[in-house]
């Protein structure tokens, strides 16, 4: 809804050319057009908020104040007034709206402006003085430094022994569990070997059974 | 002497240019006399100064665009429209020294092109920075803030369209093809705005 702003405020100014160039022969939908135009604005402005700041609602709406103000004396420009004195007063009155508007906006930028310089120059300021601390430090750094290297170097050193020291542990551990590993296989395969053995002998005294009896009935006799 | 009041008032007039230029109730204001109505000689008088401000002549491109084009001169369509600075039937005379802001950024363009398809790193960067303000920063910028004028010269165009010579008939063909561009441009600019929302207050979208 936002973005409604910025699309009607160039289809306002398209609708004010069609209808200023296109309408010229009645003035009364020129007038209708310019005021429905205004109207939309206020409603596009009270409802859809399109600005962030509440002033700048405020201006907005004073702008729209002066556009119908502005408007409502060419309505008298019109042969709706035709007493050419009133027309030449009225025409200094749209002189004096127009002018209260363009000093009240002048009057907004330039505020605008010095309040704009006044932050610039309290930055500037402070990274001044943010340039000078700076510099203080750097100085006292300097004094400090080769006490500070020094405890540095050494800190590293003992970081490196320890670092060291660890790597050493873990890698007697790891000779060690690969020294276990290597132990328990050569059990295991010592292990299958006599199961092996066992098997075959078992297997061969099997294979002898039916010369072993017969061996049997030779020296015993048939039952 | 004369070339320092020049400057001077070259200054002084753009200054009041950009002032005018951010106050957007202005371009509506300025707009009134050019309803059909008979303004009494003061208030004539005091929004012809006001436009002498706003419309920012610093050249006088009518007689270049005369021997350019080789335009016969016209008319103003009434004495409301000579007085806001809108002296000629024809859309190019009308838009003033905005035809000088539009070459300009046509130029703007092509530089901008040629430096993208450079081999050098350095000119294809600038390139590439000049792409991104010239959408953003030059083009929308101008159009938006010439809106008012644009349209306004592209119906007198309209308006009083003839094919008399070539030249005549190419700035109506031009004056069409504005006007068409002039009525898609705030439905471009607000499907552009409605896909880009979230990224409008990034930086690198600025």
């Amino acid at each position: 809804m936002v973005l409604l702003q910025p699309i009607w405020f160039l289809v306002r100014r398209l609708l004010l050319a069609v209808m200023v160039v296109f309408l010229d022969n009645t003035v009364i939908w020129q007038v209708a057009l310019m005021t429905m135009t205004v109207v939309t604005q206020v409603i596009i402005l009270g409802r859809v908020e399109p600005f962030a700041l509440p002033s700048r609602v405020r201006y907005e709406l004073f702008s729209e104040c002066v556009v119908m103000l502005v408007m409502y004396h060419m309505i008298c420009f019109t042969p709706f007034v035709s007493d050419l004195e009133v027309r030449f007063r009225l025409g200094y009155s749209v002189c004096t709206v127009v002018s209260v508007h363009l000093s009240y906006s002048l009057g907004i930028l330039l505020k605008t402006t010095l309040k704009d310089l006044w932050r610039m120059y309290r930055i500037h300021n402070a990274s001044k003085e943010h340039d000078k601390q700076r510099t203080e430090l750097q100085k006292r750094l300097v004094k400090r430094a080769p006490s500070i290297r020094q405890k540095r170097l050494e800190k590293r050193k003992r970081l490196d022994e320890e670092r060291e020291k660890r790597e050493n542990e873990l890698l007697e551990e790891h000779k060690k569990k690969v020294l276990e590993e290597q132990k328990e296989a050569e059990d295991k395969a010592k292990y299958l070997k006599a199961k092996a053995d066992l098997e075959k002998v078992r297997r061969e005294f099997e294979a002898s059974r039916p010369e072993r009896d017969r061996m049997a009935d030779y020296v015993l006799g048939p039952e | 002497m004369i070339l320092l009041n020049a400057v001077v008032t070259i200054l002084v007039s753009a200054s009041l240019n950009e002032l005018l230029g951010m106050v957007n109730a202005y371009q509506l204001i300025l707009m009134m006399p050019l309803l059909m109505v008979t303004l009494p000689p003061n208030a004539g008088m005091y929004f012809a100064q006001l436009m002498t401000i706003a419309a920012f002549e610093v050249f006088d491109t009518k007689p270049f665009l005369d021997r350019l084009l080789r335009l016969e001169p016209t008319d103003p369509v009434n004495s409301n429209y000579e007085a806001v600075g809108l002296e000629s039937l024809y859309f190019l005379h009308n838009m003033g020294t905005l035809v000088l802001a539009f070459v300009f950024f046509m130029l703007e363009a092509a530089v901008s092109l040629l430096c993208r398809s450079s081999s050098h790193r350095k000119i294809k960067e600038f390139g590439d920075k000049l792409h991104k303000q010239l959408f953003w920063g030059s083009f929308i910028t101008l159009v938006t803030e010439a809106y008012s004028m644009l349209t306004i010269s592209c119906m007198i165009n309209l308006r009083f369209l003839s094919w008399g010579s070539f030249s005549i008939g190419m700035m109506s063909v031009f004056a069409i093809l504005t006007t068409l561009f002039l009525i898609a441009f705030p439905a471009y600019l607000g499907w552009l705005l409605k896909t880009n929302f979230q990224n409008l207050e990034l930086k690198s979208f600025k």
